[in-house]
């Protein structure tokens, strides 16, 4: 399941265009695991999964695990977001490449600022 | 005669350039008549070629169309890990449309052999403002992005089942349900990337065309590269661990 949350958050956090039905097929496909689970949690009874929905969805600590998962996809971007910066600052000047990513990220920083485009 | 003048046109030109000052901007300007000459002597196209490359831009005048193919396929071959673009409008643009990475074709005037021997086909000159900067580094990072998603998810999900074999000893026993396996891709982290590839803009159109420092990214391929591809495997590969970890030890209690 965290997979499938992940896969899908980090998709709708690359996106930028919030539209509103890009948000709905996301949770469709959020939503689908969870009903083909439930599904196969009462159809297929000789199998491990039977009754596994019940459990899982009893679980407290299982549900904090799920929102911990998922909040890693921030903390890990912004650590790697980070050290990709100060490695760009570190070096800057050095050749081109680098000040042309500083120069964009300078723009898009200012472009978020002003909350036009977040 | 006419060998010698150039030869030493292309010597003084070697020379200026050896002795530039760093920032400078020149621009060559080069005759069909003189490539035809050139093009016949090793040396000098070493030269040539060689004074080419810290020039800004360089202009080629009354050229024949297997000229204009011609000076493409010398660019691809010189620097191989660049991508070259050519435009044109008529049948004499032909060739060198075809031998470019990207063609680009205006369909008008001129006739349609161009628009149909190229790639991309538009109706004026200016769209290629809009071509380039927008439509064209949107594609690229949609692209860059959407495959390194790709990799993304199924190395995430894959070195799940893989950390989770020094649980299970290696014995083959799986994680996950196989339905699970069988429609992870198509039905539970497949339409979005439909969505994503189409309709996700970065920025709003007027800051494409009026900020050209974006159109960068392409050229220097920082969207899709070795950096970025590990870069991505590291993110799945910390977050699978992540998964098993939490999968283990929130279940513990149940």
């Amino acid at each position: 399941m965290n997979c499938v949350l992940l896969a899908n958050i980090l998709i709708l956090k690359m996106q930028h265009a919030y539209t509103g039905i890009n948000m709905m097929i996301i949770a469709a496909q959020i939503l689908c695991f969870f009903f083909l689970l439930w599904y196969f949690s009462i159809e297929l009874q000789t199998d491990v999964i039977y009754r596994f929905m019940d459990e899982f969805t009893s679980s407290k600590t299982a549900w904090l695990g799920c929102f911990f998962v998922v909040t890693s996809l921030w903390t890990i971007d912004t650590m790697l977001h980070a050290i990709r910066l100060s490695l760009a600052y570190l070096f800057a000047g050095k050749n081109e490449t680098k000040s042309d990513f500083l120069k964009q990220q300078e723009i898009k920083m200012s472009l978020h600022s002003t909350s036009m485009y977040s | 005669m006419v060998f010698r003048d150039i030869s030493t046109q292309l010597i003084e030109v070697a020379d200026y350039v050896y002795n530039m000052q760093p920032g400078q901007r020149n621009a060559m300007i080069l005759s069909g008549e003189s490539l035809n000459i050139i093009y016949l002597n090793k040396g000098l196209l070493e030269l040539m070629l060689s004074s080419t490359d810290d020039m800004e831009v360089v202009i080629g005048c009354r050229v024949s169309p297997k000229q204009k193919g011609d000076i493409v396929a010398l660019m691809r071959l010189r620097h191989s890990n660049k991508v070259t673009l050519a435009i044109g409008d008529g049948a004499n643009d032909c060739s060198m449309i075809s031998k470019a990475h990207v063609g680009v074709g205006i369909a008008g005037r001129e006739g349609m052999q161009a628009a149909r021997s190229s790639d991309f086909a538009i109706g004026k000159f200016k769209f290629l403002h809009k071509l380039l900067f927008l439509h064209g580094r949107e594609a690229y990072r949609r692209n860059g992005e959407l495959i390194l998603f790709m990799f993304y998810k199924n190395v995430l999900y894959v070195m799940v089942q893989f950390m989770f074999g020094y649980y299970s000893v290696f014995s083959g026993q799986t994680m996950y349900e196989k339905w699970i396996y069988q429609i992870y891709n198509v039905t539970f982290t497949g339409l979005h990337n439909i969505w994503y590839a189409l309709f996700d803009f970065e920025f709003e159109k007027e800051v494409f065309m009026n900020t050209p420092i974006f159109y960068s990214i392409g050229m220097q391929n920082t969207v899709f590269n070795m950096k970025e591809f590990w870069i991505w495997v590291f993110y799945a590969c910390a977050q699978a661990l992540l998964i098993l970890m939490v999968c283990f030890y929130s279940a513990e209690d149940t």
